[in-house]
Protein backbone atom coordinates (compact mmCIF):
# COMPACT_ATOMS: atom_id res chain seq x y z
CA UNK A 1 0.00 0.00 0.00
CA UNK A 2 2.92 2.12 0.84
CA UNK A 3 4.26 1.28 -2.53
CA UNK A 4 0.77 2.58 -4.12
CA UNK A 5 0.87 5.51 -2.36
CA UNK A 6 4.99 6.14 -3.26
CA UNK A 7 3.67 5.70 -7.37
CA UNK A 8 0.47 7.89 -6.80
CA UNK A 9 2.51 10.70 -4.85
CA UNK A 10 5.01 10.31 -7.75
CA UNK A 11 2.65 10.98 -10.71
CA UNK A 12 1.16 13.83 -8.72
CA UNK A 13 4.39 15.72 -8.49
CA UNK A 14 5.24 14.53 -12.17
CA UNK A 15 1.85 16.54 -12.96
CA UNK A 16 2.16 19.48 -10.88
CA UNK A 17 5.89 19.95 -12.97
CA UNK A 18 4.21 19.17 -16.57
CA UNK A 19 3.25 21.86 -18.77
CA UNK A 20 0.15 20.03 -18.92
CA UNK A 21 -1.60 21.21 -15.65
CA UNK A 22 -0.55 24.88 -17.29
CA UNK A 23 -2.91 24.68 -19.32
CA UNK A 24 -5.91 24.23 -16.71
CA UNK A 25 -4.54 27.07 -14.45
CA UNK A 26 -5.56 30.87 -14.64
CA UNK A 27 -4.83 32.36 -18.34
CA UNK A 28 -3.92 28.87 -19.59
CA UNK A 29 -6.93 28.66 -21.85
CA UNK A 30 -5.21 31.45 -23.81
CA UNK A 31 -2.50 29.00 -24.40
CA UNK A 32 -5.05 25.89 -25.62
CA UNK A 33 -6.65 28.26 -28.08
CA UNK A 34 -3.22 29.14 -29.22
CA UNK A 35 -2.24 25.48 -29.53
CA UNK A 36 -5.80 25.39 -31.57
CA UNK A 37 -4.68 27.86 -33.75
CA UNK A 38 -1.41 26.65 -34.40
CA UNK A 39 -3.13 23.27 -35.58
CA UNK A 40 -5.54 24.80 -37.93
CA UNK A 41 -2.34 27.24 -39.27
CA UNK A 42 -0.50 23.78 -39.86
CA UNK A 43 -3.48 22.07 -41.85
CA UNK A 44 -3.92 25.36 -44.11
CA UNK A 45 -0.17 24.83 -44.17
CA UNK A 46 -0.10 21.17 -45.16
CA UNK A 47 -3.74 20.63 -45.98
CA UNK A 48 -4.11 23.65 -48.01
CA UNK A 49 -0.48 23.95 -49.34
CA UNK A 50 -1.02 28.20 -48.21
CA UNK A 51 2.33 29.37 -48.55
CA UNK A 52 3.65 26.27 -46.51
CA UNK A 53 7.31 26.73 -46.54
CA UNK A 54 6.69 29.99 -44.15
CA UNK A 55 3.62 29.00 -42.60
CA UNK A 56 4.44 25.41 -41.22
CA UNK A 57 7.26 27.04 -39.52
CA UNK A 58 5.55 29.66 -38.35
CA UNK A 59 2.76 27.55 -36.89
CA UNK A 60 5.10 25.00 -35.18
CA UNK A 61 6.66 28.06 -33.84
CA UNK A 62 3.59 29.31 -32.71
CA UNK A 63 2.87 25.89 -31.16
CA UNK A 64 5.96 25.08 -29.32
CA UNK A 65 5.87 28.51 -28.18
CA UNK A 66 2.78 28.27 -26.47
CA UNK A 67 3.17 24.74 -24.45
CA UNK A 68 3.40 25.64 -20.85
CA UNK A 69 6.68 25.35 -19.80
CA UNK A 70 8.44 24.94 -22.86
CA UNK A 71 10.67 27.32 -22.60
CA UNK A 72 11.97 27.56 -25.95
CA UNK A 73 11.69 31.76 -26.10
CA UNK A 74 12.75 32.14 -22.72
CA UNK A 75 15.04 35.02 -22.07
CA UNK A 76 18.25 34.55 -20.61
CA UNK A 77 18.32 35.41 -16.29
CA UNK A 78 20.52 35.59 -13.78
CA UNK A 79 19.61 34.87 -10.06
CA UNK A 80 21.22 35.29 -6.92
CA UNK A 81 21.82 32.44 -4.88
CA UNK A 82 22.60 32.89 -0.86
CA UNK A 83 26.54 31.90 -0.89
CA UNK A 84 25.31 28.95 1.70
CA UNK A 85 22.38 27.88 -0.60
CA UNK A 86 25.12 27.67 -3.53
CA UNK A 87 26.84 24.45 -4.97
CA UNK A 88 30.51 24.48 -5.08
CA UNK A 89 30.72 24.31 -9.10
CA UNK A 90 28.49 27.07 -9.34
CA UNK A 91 30.46 29.19 -7.01
CA UNK A 92 33.88 28.49 -9.09
CA UNK A 93 31.57 29.12 -12.06
CA UNK A 94 30.58 32.39 -11.29
CA UNK A 95 31.98 33.90 -8.25
CA UNK A 96 31.00 35.43 -5.49
CA UNK A 97 29.79 38.83 -5.20
CA UNK A 98 28.70 41.12 -1.61
CA UNK A 99 25.53 43.05 -1.81
CA UNK A 100 24.54 46.45 -0.36
CA UNK A 101 23.17 44.41 2.48
CA UNK A 102 26.50 42.73 3.37
CA UNK A 103 25.43 39.29 2.34
CA UNK A 104 27.30 37.70 -0.03
CA UNK A 105 25.64 35.98 -3.20
CA UNK A 106 26.23 33.82 -6.22
CA UNK A 107 25.26 35.26 -9.22
CA UNK A 108 23.85 32.35 -11.21
CA UNK A 109 23.42 32.92 -14.99
CA UNK A 110 20.37 30.54 -16.93
CA UNK A 111 20.68 30.21 -20.41
CA UNK A 112 17.77 31.00 -22.89
CA UNK A 113 15.62 29.09 -24.99
CA UNK A 114 16.48 27.98 -28.53
CA UNK A 115 14.59 30.16 -30.65
CA UNK A 116 15.11 33.22 -27.93
CA UNK A 117 19.13 32.87 -29.90
CA UNK A 118 17.59 32.25 -33.12
CA UNK A 119 15.17 35.12 -32.45
CA UNK A 120 18.25 37.59 -32.28
CA UNK A 121 18.48 36.78 -36.29
CA UNK A 122 15.22 38.56 -36.54
CA UNK A 123 15.38 40.88 -34.02
CA UNK A 124 18.65 42.44 -35.30
CA UNK A 125 17.34 43.04 -39.17
CA UNK A 126 19.80 39.76 -39.97
CA UNK A 127 17.05 37.39 -41.65
CA UNK A 128 14.60 39.44 -44.11
CA UNK A 129 18.31 40.92 -45.88
CA UNK A 130 19.27 37.40 -46.47
CA UNK A 131 15.58 36.28 -47.57
CA UNK A 132 16.13 39.31 -49.96
CA UNK A 133 19.55 37.95 -50.84
CA UNK A 134 17.73 34.50 -51.97
CA UNK A 135 15.08 36.67 -54.14
CA UNK A 136 17.39 38.64 -55.78
CA UNK A 137 19.49 35.45 -56.82
CA UNK A 138 15.73 33.88 -57.95
CA UNK A 139 14.58 36.94 -59.58
CA UNK A 140 15.05 38.00 -63.90
CA UNK A 141 14.57 41.77 -63.53
CA UNK A 142 14.33 41.46 -67.42
CA UNK A 143 10.58 42.15 -68.06
CA UNK A 144 10.93 45.07 -65.81
CA UNK A 145 14.26 46.45 -67.67
CA UNK A 146 12.18 45.75 -71.07
CA UNK A 147 9.45 47.92 -69.88
CA UNK A 148 10.62 50.44 -67.25
CA UNK A 149 7.00 51.95 -67.12
CA UNK A 150 6.06 48.93 -64.94
CA UNK A 151 7.88 51.05 -62.19
CA UNK A 152 4.79 52.89 -61.97
CA UNK A 153 2.26 49.83 -61.10
CA UNK A 154 5.12 48.80 -58.48
CA UNK A 155 4.89 52.55 -56.96
CA UNK A 156 1.27 52.83 -57.47
CA UNK A 157 1.00 49.45 -55.57
CA UNK A 158 2.68 51.05 -52.33
CA UNK A 159 -0.19 53.55 -52.19
CA UNK A 160 -2.40 51.32 -50.11
CA UNK A 161 0.39 51.23 -47.49
CA UNK A 162 0.11 55.17 -46.30
CA UNK A 163 -3.69 54.86 -46.19
CA UNK A 164 -3.49 52.34 -44.22
CA UNK A 165 -1.03 54.01 -41.59
CA UNK A 166 -3.74 56.47 -41.64
CA UNK A 167 -6.21 53.73 -40.81
CA UNK A 168 -4.11 52.34 -37.93
CA UNK A 169 -3.27 56.12 -36.75
CA UNK A 170 -7.44 56.90 -36.37
CA UNK A 171 -7.51 53.05 -34.62
CA UNK A 172 -5.20 54.41 -31.90
CA UNK A 173 -2.12 52.13 -32.67
CA UNK A 174 1.02 55.25 -32.04
CA UNK A 175 2.81 55.92 -35.08
CA UNK A 176 5.23 53.03 -34.82
CA UNK A 177 3.37 49.96 -34.60
CA UNK A 178 0.78 51.61 -37.45
CA UNK A 179 3.83 51.99 -39.56
CA UNK A 180 4.47 48.33 -39.08
CA UNK A 181 1.21 46.89 -39.86
CA UNK A 182 0.20 49.37 -42.94
CA UNK A 183 3.71 47.84 -44.61
CA UNK A 184 1.24 44.23 -44.65
CA UNK A 185 0.52 46.07 -47.96
CA UNK A 186 3.37 45.83 -49.62
CA UNK A 187 2.61 41.97 -49.55
CA UNK A 188 6.13 41.43 -48.70
CA UNK A 189 6.86 39.01 -45.34
CA UNK A 190 10.66 40.12 -45.21
CA UNK A 191 9.95 43.54 -45.51
CA UNK A 192 7.10 43.49 -43.01
CA UNK A 193 9.62 41.30 -40.47
CA UNK A 194 12.44 43.97 -41.45
CA UNK A 195 9.94 46.97 -40.80
CA UNK A 196 8.59 45.54 -37.56
CA UNK A 197 11.61 44.16 -35.73
CA UNK A 198 12.79 47.33 -36.07
CA UNK A 199 9.50 49.94 -35.24
CA UNK A 200 7.21 47.63 -32.91
CA UNK A 201 9.38 44.41 -32.14
CA UNK A 202 6.32 43.57 -29.84
CA UNK A 203 3.67 43.03 -32.90
CA UNK A 204 6.25 40.98 -34.68
CA UNK A 205 3.87 37.91 -34.24
CA UNK A 206 0.66 39.11 -35.16
CA UNK A 207 1.78 41.19 -38.22
CA UNK A 208 3.82 38.58 -39.55
CA UNK A 209 0.79 36.20 -39.21
CA UNK A 210 -1.09 38.51 -40.95
CA UNK A 211 1.02 39.20 -43.87
CA UNK A 212 2.23 35.58 -44.80
CA UNK A 213 -1.77 34.94 -44.79
CA UNK A 214 -2.67 37.36 -46.97
CA UNK A 215 0.30 36.95 -49.21
CA UNK A 216 -1.41 32.83 -49.21
CA UNK A 217 -4.62 34.43 -49.79
CA UNK A 218 -3.47 36.56 -52.81
CA UNK A 219 -5.49 34.15 -55.53
CA UNK A 220 -8.67 34.64 -53.31
CA UNK A 221 -8.38 38.07 -52.79
CA UNK A 222 -7.15 39.91 -55.32
CA UNK A 223 -9.45 38.77 -59.05
CA UNK A 224 -12.38 40.47 -57.28
CA UNK A 225 -10.99 43.48 -56.70
CA UNK A 226 -9.25 42.80 -60.68
CA UNK A 227 -12.78 41.97 -61.82
CA UNK A 228 -14.68 45.13 -59.71
CA UNK A 229 -11.87 47.62 -61.39
CA UNK A 230 -11.72 46.52 -64.99
CA UNK A 231 -14.13 46.12 -67.72
CA UNK A 232 -14.34 42.87 -70.20
CA UNK A 233 -12.69 44.85 -72.96
CA UNK A 234 -9.64 46.06 -70.95
CA UNK A 235 -9.23 42.54 -69.60
CA UNK A 236 -9.09 40.94 -72.90
CA UNK A 237 -6.36 43.97 -74.06
CA UNK A 238 -2.97 41.11 -75.44
CA UNK A 239 -0.21 43.46 -75.12
CA UNK A 240 3.16 42.98 -77.47
CA UNK A 241 5.87 40.97 -76.95
CA UNK A 242 8.58 42.45 -74.99
CA UNK A 243 12.40 43.46 -76.18
CA UNK A 244 15.21 41.22 -75.33
CA UNK A 245 17.32 42.48 -72.76
CA UNK A 246 20.88 41.90 -73.23
CA UNK A 247 23.04 40.46 -70.44
CA UNK A 248 24.53 43.41 -69.90
CA UNK A 249 21.82 45.06 -68.95
CA UNK A 250 20.66 42.55 -66.88
CA UNK A 251 24.33 42.89 -65.20
CA UNK A 252 24.20 47.18 -64.93
CA UNK A 253 20.46 46.83 -63.75
CA UNK A 254 21.32 46.16 -59.79
CA UNK A 255 24.16 48.00 -59.62
CA UNK A 256 22.16 51.12 -60.86
CA UNK A 257 19.31 50.31 -58.75
CA UNK A 258 21.60 50.33 -55.72
CA UNK A 259 22.90 52.86 -55.95
CA UNK A 260 20.26 54.99 -56.69
CA UNK A 261 18.18 53.94 -54.18
CA UNK A 262 20.63 53.69 -51.28
CA UNK A 263 22.07 56.93 -52.33
CA UNK A 264 18.34 58.77 -51.84
CA UNK A 265 16.57 56.29 -49.47
CA UNK A 266 19.98 55.37 -47.14
CA UNK A 267 17.39 53.49 -44.93
CA UNK A 268 16.54 51.21 -47.64
CA UNK A 269 19.86 49.93 -48.44
CA UNK A 270 20.24 46.83 -45.89
CA UNK A 271 16.37 45.35 -48.38
CA UNK A 272 17.55 46.83 -51.53
CA UNK A 273 21.71 46.34 -51.55
CA UNK A 274 20.74 42.49 -50.57
CA UNK A 275 18.01 42.01 -53.10
CA UNK A 276 20.60 43.59 -55.79
CA UNK A 277 23.06 41.69 -54.60
CA UNK A 278 21.72 38.87 -54.70
CA UNK A 279 20.63 39.48 -58.50
CA UNK A 280 23.99 40.15 -59.73
CA UNK A 281 25.38 37.34 -58.33
CA UNK A 282 22.75 35.60 -60.69
CA UNK A 283 22.89 37.75 -63.48
CA UNK A 284 27.04 38.17 -63.65
CA UNK A 285 27.22 34.10 -64.30
CA UNK A 286 30.75 34.29 -62.76
CA UNK A 287 29.76 33.10 -59.07
CA UNK A 288 27.17 30.14 -60.33
CA UNK A 289 28.03 28.56 -57.08
CA UNK A 290 26.96 31.61 -54.71
CA UNK A 291 23.94 31.72 -56.43
CA UNK A 292 23.25 28.46 -56.36
CA UNK A 293 23.85 28.24 -52.61
CA UNK A 294 21.60 31.60 -52.06
CA UNK A 295 18.60 30.53 -53.90
CA UNK A 296 18.59 27.17 -52.35
CA UNK A 297 20.74 26.38 -48.96
CA UNK A 298 21.23 29.95 -47.58
CA UNK A 299 17.75 30.54 -48.16
CA UNK A 300 16.43 27.53 -47.16
CA UNK A 301 17.98 27.59 -43.82
CA UNK A 302 16.97 31.42 -42.87
CA UNK A 303 13.57 30.32 -43.71
CA UNK A 304 13.39 27.58 -41.53
CA UNK A 305 15.17 30.23 -38.76
CA UNK A 306 12.74 33.39 -39.67
CA UNK A 307 9.68 31.00 -40.03
CA UNK A 308 9.89 29.47 -36.62
CA UNK A 309 11.23 32.11 -34.38
CA UNK A 310 8.78 34.35 -35.63
CA UNK A 311 5.67 32.02 -34.90
CA UNK A 312 7.45 31.70 -31.58
CA UNK A 313 6.64 35.46 -31.04
CA UNK A 314 3.00 34.81 -31.22
CA UNK A 315 2.60 34.38 -27.51
CA UNK A 316 -1.25 33.97 -26.35
CA UNK A 317 -0.37 36.89 -24.50
CA UNK A 318 0.34 38.62 -27.06
CA UNK A 319 -1.53 37.27 -29.55
CA UNK A 320 -4.90 37.18 -28.15
CA UNK A 321 -5.82 40.59 -27.79
CA UNK A 322 -8.47 42.96 -29.74
CA UNK A 323 -5.01 44.61 -31.41
CA UNK A 324 -4.78 41.26 -33.37
CA UNK A 325 -8.16 41.39 -34.82
CA UNK A 326 -7.24 45.16 -35.98
CA UNK A 327 -4.26 44.55 -37.55
CA UNK A 328 -5.98 41.30 -39.20
CA UNK A 329 -8.54 43.71 -40.62
CA UNK A 330 -6.32 46.68 -41.18
CA UNK A 331 -3.73 43.90 -43.13
CA UNK A 332 -6.28 42.93 -45.37
CA UNK A 333 -7.48 46.75 -46.14
CA UNK A 334 -3.89 47.62 -46.69
CA UNK A 335 -3.75 44.41 -49.38
CA UNK A 336 -6.77 45.63 -50.59
CA UNK A 337 -5.76 49.27 -51.27
CA UNK A 338 -2.60 47.85 -53.05
CA UNK A 339 -4.31 45.83 -54.92
CA UNK A 340 -7.09 48.05 -56.23
CA UNK A 341 -4.83 51.14 -56.86
CA UNK A 342 -2.16 48.87 -58.99
CA UNK A 343 -5.30 47.94 -61.21
CA UNK A 344 -6.32 51.61 -61.33
CA UNK A 345 -2.99 52.87 -62.56
CA UNK A 346 -3.28 50.13 -64.59
CA UNK A 347 -6.17 51.33 -66.06
CA UNK A 348 -4.35 55.11 -66.64
CA UNK A 349 -1.40 53.52 -68.30
CA UNK A 350 -4.31 51.46 -70.43
CA UNK A 351 -6.05 55.10 -71.31
CA UNK A 352 -2.53 56.93 -72.12
CA UNK A 353 -1.00 54.65 -73.87
CA UNK A 354 -4.37 54.04 -76.21
CA UNK A 355 -5.42 50.63 -74.93
CA UNK A 356 -1.61 48.91 -75.43
CA UNK A 357 -1.21 47.85 -71.63
CA UNK A 358 -3.69 45.38 -69.50
CA UNK A 359 -5.01 46.91 -66.64
CA UNK A 360 -4.43 43.34 -64.94
CA UNK A 361 -0.84 43.28 -64.72
CA UNK A 362 -1.28 46.45 -61.62
CA UNK A 363 -2.35 44.14 -59.68
CA UNK A 364 1.27 42.46 -59.37
CA UNK A 365 2.79 45.71 -58.46
CA UNK A 366 1.90 44.34 -54.40
CA UNK A 367 5.35 41.93 -54.85
CA UNK A 368 3.87 38.45 -53.59
CA UNK A 369 6.15 37.08 -56.06
CA UNK A 370 5.48 35.57 -58.08
CA UNK A 371 2.03 34.49 -57.05
CA UNK A 372 0.33 37.74 -58.00
CA UNK A 373 1.93 37.98 -61.79
CA UNK A 374 0.53 34.38 -62.15
CA UNK A 375 -3.08 36.01 -60.31
CA UNK A 376 -2.79 38.55 -63.69
CA UNK A 377 -1.97 35.76 -66.05
CA UNK A 378 -5.24 33.61 -64.66
CA UNK A 379 -7.98 37.00 -64.65
CA UNK A 380 -6.48 38.04 -68.16
CA UNK A 381 -7.13 34.18 -69.34
CA UNK A 382 -10.22 34.03 -68.13
CA UNK A 383 -11.33 37.09 -70.47
CA UNK A 384 -9.13 35.79 -73.26
CA UNK A 385 -7.51 32.80 -72.83
CA UNK A 386 -5.15 32.83 -75.68
CA UNK A 387 -3.83 35.74 -73.41
CA UNK A 388 -0.33 35.29 -71.99
CA UNK A 389 0.44 38.05 -69.34
CA UNK A 390 2.62 36.35 -67.13
CA UNK A 391 5.87 37.86 -68.55
CA UNK A 392 3.99 41.45 -68.22
CA UNK A 393 2.93 40.90 -64.87
CA UNK A 394 6.70 39.73 -63.66
CA UNK A 395 7.43 43.16 -64.86
CA UNK A 396 5.41 44.95 -62.12
CA UNK A 397 5.89 42.26 -59.81
CA UNK A 398 9.59 42.59 -58.91
CA UNK A 399 9.07 46.91 -59.59
CA UNK A 400 6.67 45.92 -56.17
CA UNK A 401 9.29 44.30 -53.98
CA UNK A 402 11.97 47.45 -55.20
CA UNK A 403 8.81 49.78 -54.22
CA UNK A 404 7.86 48.01 -50.80
CA UNK A 405 11.46 47.88 -49.99
CA UNK A 406 11.53 51.33 -50.74
CA UNK A 407 8.74 52.70 -48.86
CA UNK A 408 9.49 50.54 -45.85
CA UNK A 409 12.77 53.05 -45.96
CA UNK A 410 10.32 55.71 -45.94
CA UNK A 411 8.92 54.45 -42.92
CA UNK A 412 12.00 53.87 -41.20
CA UNK A 413 13.44 56.90 -41.92
CA UNK A 414 10.53 59.06 -40.58
CA UNK A 415 8.88 56.77 -37.50
CA UNK A 416 12.60 55.18 -36.60
CA UNK A 417 14.15 57.92 -35.47
CA UNK B 1 -19.72 44.60 -28.24
CA UNK B 2 -17.92 46.03 -31.36
CA UNK B 3 -17.38 49.51 -29.53
CA UNK B 4 -16.12 47.57 -26.97
CA UNK B 5 -13.12 46.05 -29.17
CA UNK B 6 -12.81 49.42 -30.58
CA UNK B 7 -10.24 51.47 -27.86
CA UNK B 8 -11.37 54.58 -26.99
CA UNK B 9 -8.86 56.47 -29.27
CA UNK B 10 -11.11 55.54 -31.99
CA UNK B 11 -14.16 56.77 -30.95
CA UNK B 12 -12.45 60.09 -30.10
CA UNK B 13 -10.72 59.92 -33.25
CA UNK B 14 -13.92 59.16 -35.56
CA UNK B 15 -15.84 61.91 -33.50
CA UNK B 16 -14.68 65.60 -33.02
CA UNK B 17 -11.49 65.16 -31.03
CA UNK B 18 -9.16 63.95 -33.96
CA UNK B 19 -5.99 66.11 -32.68
CA UNK B 20 -4.06 68.25 -34.82
CA UNK B 21 -0.61 66.80 -34.26
CA UNK B 22 -1.94 63.17 -35.63
CA UNK B 23 -3.70 64.50 -38.57
CA UNK B 24 -0.59 66.83 -39.10
CA UNK B 25 1.59 63.29 -38.69
CA UNK B 26 -1.01 61.34 -41.20
CA UNK B 27 -0.93 64.09 -43.73
CA UNK B 28 2.72 64.44 -43.74
CA UNK B 29 3.52 60.77 -43.82
CA UNK B 30 1.05 59.91 -45.92
CA UNK B 31 2.02 62.64 -48.75
CA UNK B 32 5.95 62.32 -48.41
CA UNK B 33 6.14 58.12 -48.03
CA UNK B 34 3.89 58.14 -51.47
CA UNK B 35 5.63 61.16 -53.28
CA UNK B 36 8.92 59.88 -52.20
CA UNK B 37 8.16 56.21 -53.85
CA UNK B 38 7.16 57.57 -56.96
CA UNK B 39 10.25 60.03 -57.14
CA UNK B 40 12.57 57.38 -56.68
CA UNK B 41 10.36 54.77 -59.13
CA UNK B 42 9.95 57.55 -61.65
CA UNK B 43 13.96 58.64 -61.22
CA UNK B 44 14.66 54.72 -62.17
CA UNK B 45 12.07 55.27 -65.44
CA UNK B 46 13.94 57.92 -66.50
CA UNK B 47 17.59 56.13 -65.98
CA UNK B 48 16.47 52.81 -67.14
CA UNK B 49 14.53 54.45 -70.48
CA UNK B 50 17.90 56.05 -71.10
CA UNK B 51 19.73 53.35 -70.24
CA UNK B 52 17.33 50.86 -72.60
CA UNK B 53 17.80 53.76 -75.01
CA UNK B 54 21.71 53.63 -75.08
CA UNK B 55 21.75 50.19 -75.10
CA UNK B 56 19.59 50.01 -78.33
CA UNK B 57 21.63 52.52 -79.66
CA UNK B 58 24.62 50.36 -79.51
CA UNK B 59 23.31 47.21 -80.71
CA UNK B 60 21.96 49.07 -83.87
CA UNK B 61 25.04 50.02 -84.68
CA UNK B 62 26.76 46.91 -84.26
CA UNK B 63 24.10 45.23 -86.05
CA UNK B 64 24.77 47.58 -89.25
CA UNK B 65 28.15 47.48 -89.39
CA UNK B 66 27.56 43.24 -89.00
CA UNK B 67 25.64 43.80 -91.77
CA UNK B 68 27.36 45.90 -94.24
CA UNK B 69 30.59 43.46 -93.37
CA UNK B 70 28.03 40.70 -94.62
CA UNK B 71 27.12 42.16 -97.69
CA UNK B 72 30.32 43.16 -98.41
CA UNK B 73 31.39 39.51 -98.11
CA UNK B 74 28.38 38.56 -100.41
CA UNK B 75 29.37 40.89 -103.00
CA UNK B 76 32.52 39.41 -103.08
CA UNK B 77 31.30 35.78 -103.36
CA UNK B 78 29.22 36.86 -105.83
CA UNK B 79 31.69 38.40 -107.97
CA UNK B 80 34.29 35.35 -107.38
CA UNK B 81 31.11 33.24 -108.17
CA UNK B 82 30.79 35.32 -111.76
CA UNK B 83 34.47 34.28 -112.68
CA UNK B 84 34.18 30.89 -111.77
CA UNK B 85 33.04 28.16 -113.70
CA UNK B 86 29.07 27.89 -113.29
CA UNK B 87 28.79 24.69 -110.76
CA UNK B 88 25.22 22.94 -110.85
CA UNK B 89 22.51 24.13 -108.23
CA UNK B 90 23.13 22.18 -105.12
CA UNK B 91 19.78 20.09 -104.09
CA UNK B 92 17.82 21.84 -101.78
CA UNK B 93 18.50 19.82 -98.19
CA UNK B 94 14.85 20.58 -97.11
CA UNK B 95 11.47 21.31 -98.51
CA UNK B 96 11.66 24.83 -97.90
CA UNK B 97 9.78 25.09 -95.46
CA UNK B 98 12.81 24.70 -92.48
CA UNK B 99 14.06 27.91 -91.57
CA UNK B 100 17.82 28.37 -92.17
CA UNK B 101 18.88 29.44 -88.35
CA UNK B 102 17.55 25.61 -87.84
CA UNK B 103 19.21 24.13 -90.50
CA UNK B 104 22.45 25.90 -88.92
CA UNK B 105 21.74 24.75 -85.42
CA UNK B 106 21.14 21.05 -86.87
CA UNK B 107 24.28 21.31 -88.40
CA UNK B 108 26.06 22.68 -85.19
CA UNK B 109 24.76 19.73 -83.35
CA UNK B 110 26.23 16.93 -85.96
CA UNK B 111 29.53 19.07 -85.83
CA UNK B 112 29.87 18.68 -82.28
CA UNK B 113 28.67 15.28 -82.20
CA UNK B 114 31.27 14.27 -85.05
CA UNK B 115 34.69 13.70 -83.06
CA UNK B 116 36.81 15.59 -85.59
CA UNK B 117 34.77 14.08 -88.98
CA UNK B 118 33.79 15.70 -91.59
CA UNK B 119 30.32 15.26 -91.85
CA UNK B 120 27.83 16.89 -94.64
CA UNK B 121 24.07 17.52 -94.04
CA UNK B 122 22.39 16.32 -97.04
CA UNK B 123 18.55 16.24 -95.79
CA UNK B 124 16.62 17.87 -93.34
CA UNK B 125 13.22 16.94 -93.20
CA UNK B 126 10.00 17.69 -90.60
CA UNK B 127 9.45 14.62 -88.40
CA UNK B 128 6.47 16.04 -87.18
CA UNK B 129 4.17 19.13 -88.28
CA UNK B 130 3.92 21.76 -85.97
CA UNK B 131 0.62 21.54 -84.46
CA UNK B 132 0.32 25.63 -83.98
CA UNK B 133 0.73 28.05 -80.70
CA UNK B 134 3.90 29.04 -79.81
CA UNK B 135 6.86 27.91 -81.50
CA UNK B 136 10.02 26.33 -80.33
CA UNK B 137 11.85 29.32 -79.90
CA UNK B 138 9.40 31.29 -78.35
CA UNK B 139 8.59 28.19 -75.95
CA UNK B 140 12.23 28.46 -74.58
CA UNK B 141 12.26 31.45 -74.07
CA UNK B 142 9.79 31.85 -71.85
CA UNK B 143 10.75 28.81 -70.17
CA UNK B 144 13.74 30.76 -69.56
CA UNK B 145 12.96 33.59 -68.44
CA UNK B 146 9.97 32.04 -66.27
CA UNK B 147 12.56 29.00 -65.33
CA UNK B 148 13.33 30.45 -61.58
CA UNK B 149 9.53 30.96 -60.81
Amino acid sequence: MEILNSIWASILSILSDSGLLGLFQGDGWKNALMIGIACFLLYLAIGRQFEPLLLLPIAFGMLLVNLPLSGVMDVPTTELVPLAKASATEIAKYGQIVMPDGQTYVEVAHSGGLLYYLYLGVKLGIYPPLIFLGIGAMSDFGPLIANPKSFILGAAAQIGIFFTFCGAILLGFPSNVAGSIAIIGGADGPTAIYVTSKLAADYLGPIAVAAYSYMALVPIIQPPIMRLLTTKKERAVVMTQLRTVSKTEKIMFPIIVTIVVALLLPSAAPLVGMLMLGNLMRESGVVKRISDAAQNELMNIVTIFLGTTVGATARAEVFLTTETLMIVGLGLAAFCLGTAFGVIFGKLMYIFTGGKVNPLIGSAGVSAVPMAARVSQKVGQETNPSNYLLMHALGPNVAGVIGSAVAAGVLLAVLGR
Amino acid sequence: MLTSLMPSVFTQAVGTELSDSKGMLMAVITCSGILIVFVILLLLIFIFYAYGGIFRAVTSSKEKKLAAKKAAEAEEKAKQAVTAAPAAAPEPIDDGTIPGEIIAVIAAAVAAMSDGKKYAVKKVSRAQRQTGGRSSWAASGIYENTRPF
